[in-house]
């Protein structure tokens, strides 16, 4: 695994479920690359108007 | 009132404390303290019919394609203001939009398409609220929005962002995101600071689970309101909106540059969200400085004066008129060099322009969704080989 990747991993791993809100199965998605877990042109802006 | 706004020498790029300060000599409307609703509107200028346009203007925004049959829907009255051409010779095909009505023969007129294995790049204009189609009824369409829901539609709004949109460099916008990504994967945490200031706030953005991208040419299936050209984070999955669930931001931000108001919803009119408008349009000029804390504004002064600015004042009244907005609900990166330029009006596209956005509120939740693009914050991203000038390094300062 790249440096740079594992530093991130890290960083996911810092974190604690504190009371941020975050359910356990969101707080996992959180290891994965920013680039791997994007929502592309999906209804996000719906309510932008 | 109209506004005569000369471009280039435009505070908007200005980075120096003083002249921030000293706000600029342009013509501007002032915004009184207080309620939103005694603020001054200006009167909107008269449309400037027609407006031309070919699809062929924009077939790299569909990928490069503009399908079989290119449909153009439109409010009645926008369709009157445009000049509509066809080089390519693709078949166009029209729809009016009266409205929400209008859904089922839109979504009809996808599907006859479909089962006739034709494929549709759409463009829908209305000054109404693009709703996002489902997933099943867009298999063989590529759809764009213009929306005017928030404004109401005038002939110069949609030359403006057909410009933006014929400008727009579509390719680019998805190599920069790469290379956005590759630095966000790789750093352990954002700065956002503002030398002139000596400000800086933290971003601990590995921890945001809400990632969106609006970069690049359409693809079949995929929707977006235009123009394109930004990557976000959201503290909640799409259309959601709470409180406890904020980014861990923490340090503090200058709002200085662009406001954008979004109408909420339809119980929101055009007015009142003219009026939010012109209480910030002050950001142009005048600097607030916002403290974060655990993606909470708990603060706001303005740079020079203990008294404030027109600009904090407007903050504070949004605060205490909901307590929602305090939190940070999105932060943007745009990265359309089409929009380098902030247009001084509620104008959509200024929430693309290549730097940094934070957007407050949430339409359908909170009568408003307000971006504020800020000018004068650079990024800096942090990795284990040292810190990173995000926009510099994408080409973009």
């Amino acid at each position: 695994m790249p440096l740079a990747q594992t530093e991130a991993v890290e960083a996911a791993s810092d974190i604690d479920a504190g009371p941020s809100g975050v359910e356990p199965g969101e707080q996992e998605q959180e290891r994965s690359p920013i680039s791997e877990r994007i929502t592309r042109y999906g209804a996000y802006d719906r309510l932008e108007g | 009132m109209n506004l005569d706004v000369s471009r280039g020498n435009c505070p908007c790029s200005v980075r120096q404390a003083r002249e921030l300060d000293d706000g600029c000599d342009r013509a501007d409307v002032s915004c009184p303290s207080g309620l939103f609703a005694e603020v001054r509107v200006p009167t909107p200028r008269p449309a400037q019919a027609p407006v031309r346009f070919d699809p062929a203007d924009l077939t790299e925004l569909y990928g490069g394609t503009l399908e079989d049959v290119f449909l153009l829907v439109a409010s009645p009255a926008i369709r009157e203001s445009l000049s509509l051409s066809n080089s390519t010779g693709v078949t166009i095909e029209e729809l009016a939009w009266h409205g929400p009505q209008s859904r089922a023969a839109l979504v009809d007129a996808l599907a006859e398409h479909h089962r006739s294995g034709r494929g549709v790049a759409v463009l829908w204009i209305a000054d109404d609220e693009f709703e996002h189609f489902l997933d099943e009824q867009l298999v063989n369409a590529r759809m764009a929005a213009i929306s005017f829901f928030s404004t109401g539609f005038t002939a110069s709004r949609l030359e403006n962002y057909l410009r933006v949109l014929r400008a727009a460099d579509y390719r680019g916008e998805l190599r920069r995101e790469s290379a956005l990504l590759k630095i966000l994967d790789q750093a352990r945490k954002l700065e956002f600071h503002t030398p002139a200031f000596g400000t800086s706030a933290v971003f601990e953005h590995q921890r945001a689970l809400h990632w969106f991208s609006l970069n690049g040419g359409l693809s079949r299936g995929q929707q977006t309101v235009l123009p394109t050209g930004e990557l976000s984070a959201l503290t909640d999955a799409s259309g959601r909106f709470s409180m406890g669930n904020p980014f861990k931001l923490n340090g503090e931000l200058v709002f200085y540059g662009a406001p954008i108001v979004h109408r909420g919803s339809r119980l929101v009119s055009v007015e009142e969200t003219t009026q939010a408008y012109q209480a910030f349009a002050p950001m142009r000029r005048h600097p607030a400085i916002v403290r974060v804390e655990d993606g909470l504004i708990t603060s706001v002064r303005a740079p020079s004066s203990a008294l404030g600015n027109d600009f904090t004042r407007a903050l504070e009244t949004l605060f205490a008129s909901d307590e929602r907005y305090r939190k940070v609900h999105e932060i943007g990166f745009g990265t359309n060099t089409a929009c380098v330029t902030l247009e001084p009006e509620n104008f959509f596209p200024n929430e693309r322009w290549p730097g940094v956005h934070f957007g407050l509120g949430l339409g359908g939740h909170t009568p408003f969704h307000i971006d504020l693009t800020c000018s004068s914050v650079e990024l800096r991203a942090h990795t284990g080989a040292g810190p990173i000038d995000v926009f510099r390094s994408l080409g973009l300062r």
